[in-house]
């Protein structure tokens, strides 16, 4: 049986054809219209909500606000300028009353100090007492002071000498600093 | 050979009759399409950009509303105690008062006495030592009469005093002692303001060396001189 005679007329088809067309192109043109309206809208929305001329008129105000407060943002800028430039001195700052209250605590009674000298390097004493036992007591605690890495890394003996009754023995050590 | 090829004006007028309807909808589209290539297009990537700058412009507000808080919480009083007390530790210039003060209260305290002292003003070596050290100082060279103990008091009573500053060198013998000292001073740097930029407040470390300077005894109301110690062997006067 054949079954593709077509019964409609040539301008009946071209018609149907032409209306589908149509159709087509209306829902287009009618989607992009909506969808360009609505896509306008929802900018136009977001762009006022998004814009930052609010933020900055606000920013406006707090700067006139602030205006009359330059006077305090100075002092505690020079306040914090300050602080920072102590805290650096104070880190950097060598304790010698420490140290000197140290190595005169190594220093027995009957010892008698004839010098102390403290730099930044190094620290130089001349000592003198009527017996040896004591400068070896100190010498000794001066040792324990470097193996204990206390203030001194060294020390060297520049010279040691007595009197000639021998009744008085003169130390001079220098030390170097950690 | 060319084909003649001939479009007249009733064959275009019966055409735009019979395709008007379908006309109308492609002429919408094509505006809809150039309206969206031209207009709306350009806004939304317009919208990133906003949006970035609304991020910039927040963040800005924020550190003006902070800046704002933070000054208008100030309270001036203390404020001005804590700028003369950090001056008085670090005084924008030589402070020769402050140092001779200094020296005087600190011999008193430690029980010996001052047996001379000499400034060096200036010279050669100073550019060099603010190279070093990073800060401007005043030498003071200090004869003092006491016992290694007294010394060590003193020094140690000097290092809690102000204008800060720190001993260099000592030479003592049994009953004397010759110190160098450095005084340190910095000017204040020209301050210009810029409003973007956050203003910090006193740090927890800024506000344990302002209590420590006050522990030192340093009067912090502007006005206050300190006093010199009627010890007569003690004042350098």
């Amino acid at each position: 049986m054949k079954t593709d005679i077509n019964l409609a007329s040539g301008v009946l088809v071209e018609t149907a054809s032409k209306s589908k067309a149509l159709g087509i192109l209306r829902i287009a043109g009618i989607s992009g219209v909506i969808f360009i309206t609505v896509t306008s809208i929802l900018l136009f929305v977001l762009i006022n909500q998004i814009s930052p001329d609010n933020i900055k008129k606000q920013e406006d105000k707090i700067l006139f606000s602030i205006k009359f407060l330059h006077e305090k943002q100075a002092k505690i800028s020079a306040v914090n300028s300050k602080i920072a430039d102590i805290s650096k001195i104070l880190d950097s700052r060598i304790n010698y009353e420490s140290e000197m209250n140290t190595f005169l605590e190594k220093i027995p009674n009957d010892v008698s100090i004839n010098s102390l000298g403290i730099d930044k390097s190094k620290v130089t004493i001349t000592v003198s007492s009527n017996s040896l036992s004591p400068i070896d007591k100190m010498l000794n605690s001066f040792f324990e002071m470097i193996e204990k890495k206390q203030i001194i890394k060294s020390i060297t003996i520049q010279s040691i000498s007595s009197d000639q009754g021998g009744s008085t023995y003169s130390l001079s050590i220098k030390a170097n600093k950690l | 050979m060319k084909e003649d090829t001939n479009v007249d004006i009733n064959t275009i007028k019966t055409l735009y009759r019979k395709y008007k309807e379908h006309l109308i909808y492609i002429l919408v589209i094509f505006v809809t399409v150039v309206l969206f290539l031209f207009s709306v297009l350009p806004r939304i990537s317009d919208l990133a950009k906003l949006n970035n700058q609304r991020k910039i412009e927040l963040n800005q507000l924020s550190i003006l509303k902070n800046n704002l808080s933070l000054l208008s919480n100030l309270d001036d009083s203390v404020l001005d105690s804590q700028l003369f007390l950090v001056s008085s530790a670090l005084p924008s210039e030589k402070d020769f008062e402050g140092v001779l003060n200094s020296i005087s209260l600190a011999t008193a305290k430690s029980g010996a006495s001052l047996d001379d002292y000499e400034f060096q003003v200036g010279g050669l070596s100073q550019r060099l030592s603010v190279k070093t050290t990073g800060f401007p100082f005043l030498t003071l060279a200090v004869s003092i009469r006491g016992t290694p103990l007294q010394v060590a008091k003193f020094i140690g009573y000097l290092a809690r005093s102000t204008p800060l500053s720190q001993v260099t060198s000592i030479m003592q013998d049994s009953r004397n002692a010759t110190l160098d000292i450095n005084f340190y001073y910095k000017a204040l740097a020209s301050s210009q303001f810029n409003d973007s930029q956050a203003i910090a407040p006193i740090s927890e470390e800024g506000k344990q060396i302002i209590e420590t300077l006050s522990s030192w005894g340093i009067n912090s109301l502007p006005g206050f001189e300190t006093p010199i110690s009627d010890t007569s062997s003690a004042n350098p006067f």
